[in-house]
């Protein structure tokens, strides 16, 4: 140290002018680099953090060859230019997306150092190698088709069975073969009384009847068991049980979730659309074409569109801000692919959101070329007819009965109206008429959206005298009068009001608060006019209710006259020269927003010079509408509509015209429902690719395309999308394209759809998937336990046309599906796990077949199908008719693992928890159906009370109970009975107590 | 650890089926230590032979990945979102500068649209502690424990609105559909209560976003919480006996069952669920006792009522919510959130969002304070000196921040970008501070912290490891964390 001193100075004062820029440099990196590096750097961009997992951006900095090697996104400095060095920038914090260190800026003093150092030309003495990070490996597609789910499905030979062994199908063929090699033979099948429960339990989630398992069990022909499943397939009750599974599978739920959870009145059609579709047989191919794009392939098809309601089922939030609506937007489209890829892929798509796949070949690019096919796309309550045909036949006759009505009346106006109208002309006094205001004749009006309102003799029209609030009047009236200069509204009294009107609240009031007059030709291409109104004049308006607020922007305030109980008028000007050369359409909107309507009301207009006022008397339009048609002379063009305004006045003219009339008031209308669907309501809409799934990190616009692994076309996509370059020909909807290519099983994606659905069916049968990851079928799912049977099988439902019924019924006459849940102690010893299925494992019924089950063996279950659900939990009907509210989910199914909505379930989960029994024992709801089993059991104080438990027994366990049992259950009940005391009724609480007793058990909630 | 493990009695796995048992017991393959032992299939096969008719259940007590203190936690959720810069982030510059423009406000920042015009607090602020923290007056009581609370004043999240920042707050993710923490930490440790759940959530008006909030997701139903509306008196649903019938009547139904159910499942003996569905009914029974007996607090002193707050005309709902906590935990439950309820009105507060002061900071708060201040001291006094302080983590937090500029001219919109929580207890570093924002408390500057850092640091003071903390859901390992949380040390002791 002491030598070091006495030599500096020597050394510096003989070389000092040309100490070596190198040494400087190095001083300069010792003294103000290396600290900073160390302390705020070498956490995530060093050897050290690389060994303990936490480098970052495969950056490191602490030797010179790594700074100099740089990171993922390449050279970091560049030695000698500060500005065009990643570094610099980043501690700069100038770039938004680039900052270190990431917590906070470096102080500007240290920044300036780094800068520095830099501009020297980075020196940096410190030696050692770097280790070179490889970068992550590009997913090889083509490589990772040969991963067992994304092969093109397999034609395996169906296994021999030696003689003597058990083969039902050949299923049982795949079965037994690994069966058989380990030396296991599998468990006969399970008596028919068994059999009855498992096949009702399995199909239709409900308990046979005694009367159904005796018909089973006594059948004595051969084909019994076949005859059973052809009978429980053509049940409805088949579609609402496994309607339910699907629902499962696509997240369903019929809110909006987030803020405020609306509901979506129209969102059931998709459930019955399931439900129909089930029991139809339809092709599985084309039910997952109508879900992706029924709306585009089928357009104004009630089921096609219902079927949509599978893309947009997930949550959507109630309210937005300029800052999230984009983040929702892609956070919907996530739901959408996720949902599409769990369901019907059994892939996880969602996973190449921020990056690409980390265990499936799934490219970023695939997850949002996938996404822009739902770029368009979004929500929408179509209003559709759901049996079209219905109404157009009602149409058809109805159109051929109006015809000949037409004829009778225009021959009418030809041959006499005609000349009733010259006699008119020359007799009546109709020239003299010469009213300031002249009152409309409503052709239509109506309370939004179609309550009709009664039109009165004087054109005044009469709301029922209940007090609705917050209306909204929709009046419609024609006119040949031009330059209509003002408005008038009467509100009336009326001894029908609540008193006498004129409004419908309590006292006789109303409040208007909004008054809007549209005015369109009756022919021709003129645009229609929203029609500016300035108020004049109201006959009386309370302080702070004047009439400027009818026609002002303010919604929640308008006009309320100060007096009460007496007719009223208030009169507006209108902007412009309204009339139109045809004739004119006049719509007049009143609302009464949040208020109380009119009772009683009238339009009236006038063409008086301006500025309008309200002197002038009043009449009816009538004759002045004639008066002005006549002006010109009757010809064929005005002759009918000159003829009804004279069947106003004229009554030969309204008996003529009379029946036509009633007959265009029966004018058939569809019945039209809300089906909450998928709709392409975005045009122009794109989807970009994100970096990191981060919208503000937008790259280039996303073209449709599909996941490339389970694609098998030379030009990838365009077999179904069309290409994009060659602009003759008009590309498909994307959802069209999609649709044809995931249910393309040569080319597109196809192979997997059937293996995962194939899945799911035996998943349900069986209780456990050959693959028993239903929803992935990528490499962090399990491997099929038997790959060749499950081909096997997805290969039988592209034989059947993906009709489903062939393939449960397969799947049911198999034996092992047939086999009984015996415990079997040397096959127990070799496959424990019975992960080869030599036996049947009892398997608890879901939430809902519990409650269904209760309900039917209790004799209180409703069967009707279809329709808007409900949120009451003492409803009779089936459990797949509670409405599914996201935020206000059933307890009762709750608690028995009903899937939460938002996400796509394969396969729920089975828990065990104390409040099931809590519910089971204590809920008022489980001790009705008890104590109404126990009346149908034991109905009247005599009965045997022997028989009467035999009866519960069948009907809840579909057996009869043994003669142990029945002394056992007589015994509680007789004891039970003591303690409710000595009437008749204590006998009847005791049976409820037994009854209930057999809904809590096991027996009861487990199917063998 | 897994060998540890092991040696529980109850570990051991009689039921040859594996994959079967997982899956019941809702344990996917990437779950902690023993899901991890149970995957490993030669330690199954080799206890195949030691059938004993199984005792496990999914709600049994688990060790931690590391010894912690923590036992439980006690979550205050002042739904509706404090205002930082009223309560524990003291900014005298808005003082200063009340009036003037904000420099970089953005008036989009929150739900409306801000003025831009900086809005000074109208709050007393007073130095508290040894640490000599900063807590206004809407906190006064709660600031005599400010020696013990850690502070995160660093704070942000992606949601600027209710639900969306509850879910964020809750599950990390601000969509619905993700286990909240409260599920996430009873999978990860059980419950130490055999008679109560795991996972209770008390509530008056549900919180915007309802049972959402605090869902199990795709966890299994074992954890889903136990919600609780203070409002009505028999708020489990199905917890009481059937009037018409005694305790003796329903002893011997359940008998009767009993028998039925052991008939049932000796013929099914490798079913092993179907015994732990016999001792479920067990549980029921005594729940309906024990259960009442943890939700009443009629048997708490006087003095400890007064203490929280209880029979206060304005405190009375919160105090008796957070006294009830105080009794679960000490009872075993795991986790328990109260969500503040209804404000006391006058103040224009909406019911589902008390705390949420669009029109008037101060009359919202000053209402609001009213409701919980009280309360929350009464909770950390009784929790201390009881010494269960130690061992429950209190966690104070909102949806997210206030903005520092006005809304309108007196109120304050949300701030996704800077909000403060608290923690206090359970091995928290008493006196911390952590992290800051602007000189205006506008945005979080200094070592920022987002919602997966809370948490992470969150399940760290329970002895988790937030990486470790996994479930298998379609083909992912699901974390409470998602792919980031990094655990604050500054605040643990």
């Amino acid at each position: 140290m002491l030598r070091k001193f006495t030599i500096l100075p020597i050394v510096c004062l003989a070389f000092g002018a040309s100490l070596s820029r190198a040494d400087e440099g190095s001083d300069f990196f010792e003294k103000k680099v290396r600290p900073v590096l160390v302390d705020q750097c070498y956490k995530c961009h060093s050897e050290a953090a690389l060994k303990i997992g936490k480098l970052k951006g495969h950056l490191l900095l602490d030797t010179r060859e790594g700074v100099l090697k740089g990171g993922e996104s390449g050279p970091v400095i560049v030695p000698g230019k500060p500005d065009e060095s990643r570094l610099i920038k980043a501690v700069r914090y100038a770039d938004a997306d680039n900052q270190m260190p990431p917590k906070e800026k470096l102080p500007d003093n240290v920044v300036a150092d780094l800068e520095k150092w830099v501009s020297l030309g980075a020196p940096d003495p410190r030696e050692g190698t770097a280790t070179t990070i490889a970068t992550k490996k590009k997913i090889d597609v083509q490589a990772a088709k040969s991963f067992w789910s994304f092969k093109p499905l397999a034609s395996p030979q169906v296994p021999a069975v030696p003689n003597g062994v058990l083969a039902r199908t050949p299923i049982d063929a795949f079965i037994l073969a690994p069966l058989l090699a380990k030396g296991i033979t599998p468990n006969p099948p399970a008596s028919r009384a068994v059999l009855v429960r498992r096949a009702y339990a399995d199909l239709l989630g409900l308990p046979p009847t005694p009367a159904q398992v005796d018909a089973f069990v006594n059948d004595p022909s051969p084909d019994a068991w076949d005859k059973l499943i052809d009978t429980l397939l053509a049940t409805p009750q088949y579609g609402e049980r496994w309607g339910r599974h699907w629902l499962d599978i696509v997240r369903f739920a019929e809110s909006n979730g987030y803020e405020f959870d609306g509901d979506r009145p129209g969102a059931f059609q998709y459930r019955d659309f399931v439900i129909r579709a089930l029991n139809a047989d339809m092709p599985f191919d084309q039910f997952v074409r109508l879900q992706i794009a029924g709306d585009k392939i089928n357009p104004g098809d009630f089921e096609a569109t219902a079927a949509t309601g599978f893309i947009v089922a997930g949550p959507s939030p109630g309210q937005t801000t300029a800052k999230t609506i984009e983040p929702l937007r892609y956070d919907q489209l996530d739901d959408m692919i996720a949902t599409l890829g769990s369901s019907m892929l059994g892939m996880t798509i969602g996973c190449a959101r921020c990056h690409d796949h980390k265990f499936d070949p799934i490219p970023q690019e695939d997850y949002y070329r996938l996404a822009s096919c739902f770029a368009q796309t979004d929500a929408n309550d179509a209003r559709l007819d759901p049996h079209p045909e219905v109404y157009r036949e009602a149409k058809t006759k109805w159109d051929a009965e109006r015809a000949t009505l037409t004829a009778a009346w225009e021959k009418y106006t030809r041959e006499q109206a005609t000349i009733r109208i010259e006699h008119w002309k020359r007799d009546s006094a109709w020239q003299a008429i010469a009213a300031g205001w002249f009152g409309l004749q409503p052709t239509k009006a109506v309370i939004e959206p179609s309550t009709p309102l009664q039109v009165l003799d004087d054109g005044s029209v009469l709301a029922p005298a209940k007090d609705d609030r917050n209306q909204t009047f929709i009046l419609t009236a024609q006119t040949r009068q031009k330059k209509i200069t003002g408005i008038r509204v009467d509100a009336l009294t009326d001894p029908s009001l609540p008193a006498s009107g004129p409004g419908r609240g309590k006292e006789g009031e109303f409040t208007l608060t909004r008054l809007q007059l549209r005015a369109q030709p009756l022919e021709g291409k003129e645009a229609a006019v929203n029609l500016k109104l300035k108020a004049v004049k109201a006959t009386s308006a309370a302080k702070d209710h004047p009439l400027e607020a009818v026609v002002d922007d303010k919604q929640n305030i308008g006009w309320t006259p100060e007096e009460k109980n007496r007719d009223q008028s208030a009169w507006f000007e209108v902007d412009g020269n309204v009339g139109f050369d045809s004739g004119t359409l006049l719509t007049i909107t009143l609302r009464f927003e949040n208020a109380s309507t009119m009772g009683r009301c009238r339009i009236s207009i006038t063409t008086a010079d301006r500025p309008v006022n309200s002197d002038g008397n009043w009449a009816l339009q009538t004759p002045r509408e004639l008066s002005t048609l006549l002006a010109s002379g009757i010809d064929d063009h005005n002759r009918g509509e000159i003829a009804r305004w004279f069947s106003l006045i004229d009554v030969p003219t309204h008996d003529a015209y009379a029946p036509l009339a009633a007959h265009l008031a029966k004018e058939p209308q569809p019945p039209l429902e809300s089906v909450f669907s998928a709709t392409n309501n975005k045009p122009g809409q794109l989807v970009y690719h994100l970096t990191r799934g981060e919208t503000n990190k937008k790259n280039a616009a996303a073209i449709p395309g599909f996941v490339q692994v389970v694609t098998n076309s030379p030009n990838r996509e365009l077999a179904w999308t069309g290409n994009p370059a060659n602009k003759a020909t008009p590309l498909p909807d994307p959802r069209v394209a999609l649709a044809n290519w995931i249910t393309d099983s040569k080319s597109g994606a196809g192979h997997l759809l059937a293996r995962v659905m194939v899945n799911r069916l035996w998943l349900h049968h069986l209780g456990r998937g050959i693959v028993t990851t239903p929803n992935d079928f990528g490499t962090q799912g399990d491997a099929p336990s038997h790959p060749e049977l499950l081909d096997w099988l997805a290969q039988r439902l592209v034989e059947e046309q993906w009709k489903l019924k062939p393939l449960h019924k397969l799947i049911m006459t198999s034996a092992v599906y047939m086999q009984s849940s015996q415990e079997n102690p040397s096959a127990m010893a070799v496959e424990p796990q019975n992960k080869l299925w030599w036996r049947r494992s009892p398997t608890r019924l879901d939430a809902e077949a519990i409650r269904d089950s209760i309900l039917a063996v209790s004799g209180t279950l409703k069967l009707d199908l279809f329709g808007p659900g409900t949120l009451d939990e003492s409803s009779l009907r089936r459990s797949i008719y509670f409405s599914v509210k996201r935020t206000r989910p059933i307890p009762f199914m709750q608690l028995f693992d009903a899937p939460e909505t938002l996400q796509s379930i394969g396969a729920r989960q089975v828990t065990t928890v104390a409040t099931q029994a809590l519910t089971l024992m204590n809920s008022p709801i489980v001790r009705q159906r008890a104590e109404q089993l126990a009346r149908r059991v034991h109905a009247a104080p005599g009965d045997d009370l022997a028989g009467s438990i035999d009866q519960a027994f069948r009907l809840a366990f579909n057996r009869h109970a043994t003669d142990a049992e029945k002394n056992k259950m007589v015994q509680f009940i007789t004891r039970q009975a003591k303690t409710y005391g000595t009437d008749a009724a204590a006998t009847d609480k005791a049976v409820a107590d037994f009854c209930q007793v057999l809904f809590c058990s096991n027996e009861f909630i487990y199917v063998d | 650890m897994p060998m540890e493990f092991l040696k529980s009695p109850d570990a051991l796995l009689p039921v040859p089926s594996r994959r079967r048992f997982l899956h019941r017991m809702g344990l996917g393959a990437g779950s902690i230590a023993l899901a991890k032992l149970l995957h490993d299939e030669g330690l199954l096969d080799s206890t195949a032979s030691a059938a004993s008719p199984a005792a496990i259940s999914p709600m049994t007590p688990r060790p931690p990945h590391y010894a912690a203190k923590a036992k439980a936690v006690i979550w205050l959720f002042m739904t509706g979102s404090p205002s930082q810069v009223d309560t524990f982030d003291y900014k005298p510059e808005l003082q200063k500068r009340h009036g003037q423009t904000l420099a970089g406000a953005d008036p989009k920042t929150g739900f409306f649209t801000t003025s831009g015009k900086i809005l000074r607090s109208p709050f007393e602020w007073k130095q508290y502690g040894q640490s000599g923290t900063w807590v206004s007056d809407v906190f006064k009581q709660t600031a005599k424990f400010a020696d013990d609370m850690a502070f995160v004043h660093s704070c942000y999240t992606k949601a600027n609105n209710h639900a969306p920042g509850a879910f964020e707050l809750a599950s990390g993710i601000m969509r619905p559909g993700f286990p909240s923490m409260g599920a996430w930490i009873t999978y990860g440790l059980g419950s130490a209560s055999r008679n109560l759940p795991g996972f209770v959530v008390l509530h008056e008006t549900k919180p915007r976003g309802e049972d959402a909030i605090w869902t199990a997701g795709f966890l299994p139903k074992n954890y889903q919480a136990l919600a609780i509306d203070a409002r009505n008196a028999n708020s489990i649903n199905n917890l009481n006996r059937l009037p018409a019938m005694n305790e003796s009547q329903q002893r011997a139904q359940l008998d009767l069952l009993r028998q039925f159910n052991e008939e049932h499942a000796q013929q099914r003996q490798l079913d092993s669920e179907l015994s732990a569905r016999v001792e479920s009914y067990e549980l029921a029974y005594r729940m309906q006792t024990s259960a009442p007996e943890a939700f009443d607090i009629a048997s708490e002193s006087d003095t400890v009522k007064s203490m929280y707050g209880v029979g206060d005309k304005e405190a009375d709902p919160f105090a008796r919510q957070c006294l009830t906590a105080r009794r679960l935990v000490e009872r075993g439950v795991r986790f328990v959130q109260i969500f503040a309820g209804r404000g006391t009105g006058g103040d224009g507060s909406v019911a589902d969002v008390p705390w949420d002061g669009h029109e008037n900071i101060e009359t919202n708060h000053r209402s609001c304070s009213k409701a919980c201040d009280q309360p929350i001291a009464g909770l950390l006094e009784d929790l201390k000196s009881r010494g269960l302080l130690e061992s429950t983590l209190v966690i104070w937090s909102g949806e997210f921040g206030r903005t520092s500029d006005s809304q309108g001219s007196l109120g304050r919109d949300h701030n996704p970008n800077a909000f403060t929580i608290w923690m206090a207890g359970g091995g928290v570093k008493g006196g911390a501070h952590y992290g800051a924002t602007d000189e205006f408390g506008y945005k979080a500057v200094d070592k920022r912290v987002d919602v997966h850092d809370i948490h992470a640091t969150i399940l760290h003071l329970l002895g988790l490891d937030h990486t470790k903390l996994t479930y298998r859901f379609n083909g992912r390992d699901y974390r409470l964390t998602d792919v980031s949380g990094n655990v604050i040390r500054e605040v643990v002791a």
